[in-house]
């Protein structure tokens, strides 16, 4: 227990001093993604049991990436205390609204976009 | 205390002040299971009483009148408005304004082609380094729902009405950035000072839900 706190201790994971360490939700210089702006993709439509970032109503729903914003820390085992590696690049992809509600009330210009990361997006013809 | 004071409402205690007190009843499982982490931390010395509070004094010093302060500056200083937009962190470095380690912040720009509008579905990720606490609707299962099926809708019950030609681009805010809205500087402001302008720009202009008018 002690080495398992010592492992992840306090500055790593910016507990108490977290104004002055990189924190886990900072950006990890990882270069590689594997979508580009402008791509088409779709959300993975599966389940899963615990800690998720992707909301259920985006499951298999069409987007296209709009920007990358750089690789984090999986939240899925970041948040059970897990060094949430590896980190996963993150994206900010743009869904159509008429496209997520069938009964969209508003005009057809209207966009939603959410910040989703690189395991839950599938290449889309 | 009046001679009346004894006959209040049947079944209502009648001592019970207008306003329950925030810690009047059973605390929740939460509010437990904080106080309990808390004081092992404290216990194990991995935190100090006094790094908490002043943890909470950082978090009180932050409100949204520093928010308005950046937007103000960005409406008077085009160069730093570009750099506030392509690389958020340092453009507030450059106002001495630290947004910490624990996300990444965004700012989105409204222009004459979109509008946009913060929300967090999940649970309630909000810009505090730079807003500070947020609102209780914020928090709310109504604004957090309804906000990404029917944004023109929640708009026009904040008094805000989109023109159809306009794009409403809603940021549901899930993973490791906060987003805060860059309004438009409204007409009739040509020539105000900073401090001047700061102060028309609201909390809820930088959430989406309010546009900032030279006449309030």
């Amino acid at each position: 227990m002690v080495k398992a706190r010592r492992g992840m201790g306090s500055r790593e994971w910016g507990v108490g001093s977290g104004h002055s360490i990189r924190g886990p939700h900072s950006a990890l210089p990882i270069p590689h993604s594997r979508f580009a702006p402008g791509d088409a993709v779709r959300v993975s439509d599966r389940a899963v049991v615990g800690h998720c970032r992707t909301p259920w109503y985006l499951r298999g729903k069409a987007g296209v990436i709009a920007s990358v914003h750089g690789t984090f820390r999986d939240p899925e085992t970041l948040a059970y205390h897990k060094p949430g590696l590896p980190a996963q690049p993150l994206y900010k992809v743009r869904f159509r609204q008429r496209e997520l509600w069938d009964r969209y009330a508003g005009p057809s210009g209207d966009e939603l976009e959410v910040d989703i990361y690189e395991h839950w997006l599938e290449n889309r013809e | 205390m009046h001679d009346d004071h004894d006959q209040g409402h049947h079944g209502q205690d009648r001592h019970a002040p207008p306003q329950k007190d925030h810690d009047a009843g059973p605390m929740s499982a939460y509010e437990v299971l904080e106080e309990a982490v808390r004081a092992l931390l404290i216990e194990k010395g991995v935190l100090t009483p006094e790094e908490i509070a002043a943890q909470v004094d950082l978090m009180d010093s932050r409100n949204p009148a520093l928010g308005a302060k950046v937007v103000a500056h960005a409406w008077t200083d085009r160069a730093f408005k570009k750099r506030l937009v392509a690389d958020t962190r340092a453009a507030l470095a450059e106002l001495g304004i630290d947004i910490g380690t624990l996300a990444e912040f965004r700012v989105v720009e409204n222009t004459p082609e979109v509008h946009n509008v913060i929300v967090c579905t999940l649970c309630s990720c909000y810009p505090k380094m730079l807003l500070g606490i947020p609102p209780a609707w914020y928090k709310s299962l109504a604004y957090r729902s309804r906000t990404v099926v029917d944004p023109r809708g929640v708009l026009a019950e904040f008094g805000v009405s989109i023109p159809d030609d306009v794009t409403v681009r809603v940021h549901d805010s899930t993973a490791d950035l906060r987003y805060i809205v860059l309004p438009m500087r409204p007409k009739g402001t040509k020539g105000w000072s900073e401090e001047k302008l700061a102060a028309i720009v609201t909390r809820d202009c930088m959430i989406g839900t309010a546009l900032p008018r030279a006449g309030v």
